[in-house]
């Protein structure tokens, strides 16, 4: 689903580089938790995944798009192929959250009855058919990221980023939100998730790659949010 | 195939949907965008109008100039036709009339208190001419001054002409420039209102790329919303300059007649299409342009 080899990530302005070197590979059907303290690197990478900053050099193959030869028109085919769930949110506040859900799906050019088909089934996933006439502004920060979660699920993308999922969350409703990229991980759909949440990575035990100094210093397949000591199984260890 | 053709139907009828959407939406956006066309256009459109009743005016007065041809004693009433026919046929010349030396004479002693019967008529045959092209006058005056045997004398005011002429092309300059500048500052100005509108939408369009919007997708909205301003802005301005041209016109007929007959009626259906046309595209570029710097950023 995901390959990464000798990806550096220099900004413009000089000579700050956000990522050193990086080696990744994500079969499909993978969940990855990315850790780190901020400044890591984790949203350079994702944002490497989604093709919003391009490496500096490198190569990059996401959802068998070649990214360091991806032309600008095959950007939106590319984030086709993937949810992203925004550390912000990222929704349009002046629609409902039934609004904000279809946006996904008219942008595609799905018919209304295709929405009207699959929306409630994915508010159903995220628990937020209740409220699907409500505004954002009138929601709490959990259920706003709920309705950015369901609207990265609702065309069931074989890939799903989401950076800091329950950064802002009380533990109770990160933990529900953290069940529903379970859930889309059962369904098949390959995780890379950008986290601090602790509890939750040390508690579900699925893959971590943590990063420091835009370096991956560990990779482990039933990891935890702090090194267990134990070497890991490989990549990127320096 | 027709699946396909079906949703990409289906997201340009959303897309534009949307634009009117928007429109109602970001309704402070839309006045202020409207507005800044408007006043634009009103400042170029009363500028064209007064400059083209400028230009028309001191255009007809220089086509007032009269130059006189008399001709020599010798010539006979059976040349006359033929003289006519030469200098209407030399480039330039809009009128030739032709005033007897009969005539003349009975023209300038009409109005005197005494007898003229005896007094020898010395007057000659006379031509009036006047030109299509003022410029081309001291070239036609040229021209016949060189049939000696026929032409005594031409009558030019070339003084006056010239100067009016000057005059002509100095307005000329100053109107191209005028309005060369205020065409740029619309255009700056328009394209600021609209950047202004594209900047506050910055978050929607990186949300509709976020979730794989194409760029079609995201410029028609806002292009349709752009041509939607530049219309509603060039409406506006052709009503006000609609109004203003009436009443321009009324006063000056009411208060100045004698400025009447230099006053020309402008087609203001024809100007009204051009200015609304104008912030159509004024408003279309505008968005083009502005969006064209958030789609680049990703």
């Amino acid at each position: 689903m995901i390959h990464l080899t000798g990806v550096n990530v220099t900004y413009r302005s000089g000579d700050v580089t956000a990522l050193h070197h990086i080696h990744l590979h994500v079969p499909p059907g993978d969940f990855v938790f990315l850790v780190g303290p901020t400044g890591a690197g984790k949203s350079t990478l994702l944002k490497l995944l989604y093709h919003d900053i391009a490496p500096t050099n490198g190569n990059i193959t996401v959802a068998g798009f070649d990214l360091t030869r991806l032309r600008a028109r095959d950007i939106p085919r590319l984030r086709r192929k993937m949810g992203i769930v925004l550390q912000d949110y990222g929704l349009l506040p002046q629609r409902t959250v039934w609004e904000n859900i279809a946006f996904a799906c008219q942008v595609l050019g799905q018919s209304h009855r295709e929405i009207r088909r699959k929306l409630p089934e994915v508010l159903e996933l995220v628990r937020m058919g209740h409220r699907c006439d409500a505004f954002p502004g009138e929601l709490s920060g959990g259920e706003q990221q709920r309705v950015a979660i369901a609207r990265a699920l609702v065309n069931q993308p074989p890939l799903l980023i989401a950076d800091e999922p329950t950064g802002n969350l009380d533990p109770e409703t990160g933990e529900g939100i953290l069940q529903v990229l379970e859930e889309a991980n059962q369904r098949g759909a390959t995780l890379i998730v950008a986290t601090h949440d602790k509890a939750a990575v040390d508690r579900m035990r699925k893959r971590v790659v943590a990063l420091r100094g835009g370096r991956i210093i560990r990779d482990e397949t039933n990891g935890a949010y702090e090194s267990s000591g134990v070497p890991s199984s490989g990549v990127g260890v320096v | 195939m027709l699946e396909g053709f079906l949703s990409w139907l289906r997201s340009v009828g959303f897309s534009i949907g949307e634009a009117f959407v928007n429109l109602r939406r970001h309704r402070l956006m839309t006045a202020a965008a409207i507005t800044t066309i408007a006043v634009t256009l009103i400042l170029v459109g009363s500028f064209l109008l007064t400059f083209y009743q400028v230009k028309t005016a001191t255009d007809r007065a220089a086509s007032e100039f009269e130059m006189r041809v008399f001709c020599r004693d010798t010539v006979t009433k059976a040349q006359v036709p033929e003289i006519r026919q030469r200098i209407r046929q030399i480039p330039g010349v809009a009128t030739v009339e032709y005033t007897s030396r009969e005539q003349a004479f009975r023209d300038y002693t009409h109005d005197l208190p005494i007898d003229v019967r005896g007094i020898p008529n010395k007057f000659s045959e006379e031509f009036k001419v006047t030109f299509a092209d003022p410029k081309k006058a001291g070239a036609v005056a040229r021209v016949i001054r060189g049939w000696h045997g026929d032409v005594q004398e031409v009558a030019l005011p070339e003084k006056e002409m010239s100067g009016v002429l000057r005059i002509i092309a100095f307005l000329r300059t100053i109107g191209f420039v005028t309005a060369t500048v205020l065409l740029f500052g619309a255009l700056v100005v328009v394209s600021n209102t609209i950047r202004l509108s594209v900047f506050s939408r910055r978050r929607e369009i990186r949300i509709m790329q976020i979730v794989g919007a194409a760029p079609w997708f995201i410029r028609l909205p806002m292009l349709l919303e752009g041509l939607i301003h530049g219309l509603l802005g060039g409406l506006v301005a052709s009503a006000c300059l609609y109004a203003v041209d009436r009443s321009a016109q009324r006063l000056i007929t009411d208060v100045i007649p004698m400025l009447a007959r230099y006053f020309t009626r402008v087609d203001m259906l024809q100007f009204a299409v051009a200015i609304t046309g104008a912030g159509a595209l004024i408003g279309m570029l505008g968005s083009l342009l502005s969006i064209r710097r958030y789609l680049r950023a990703i």
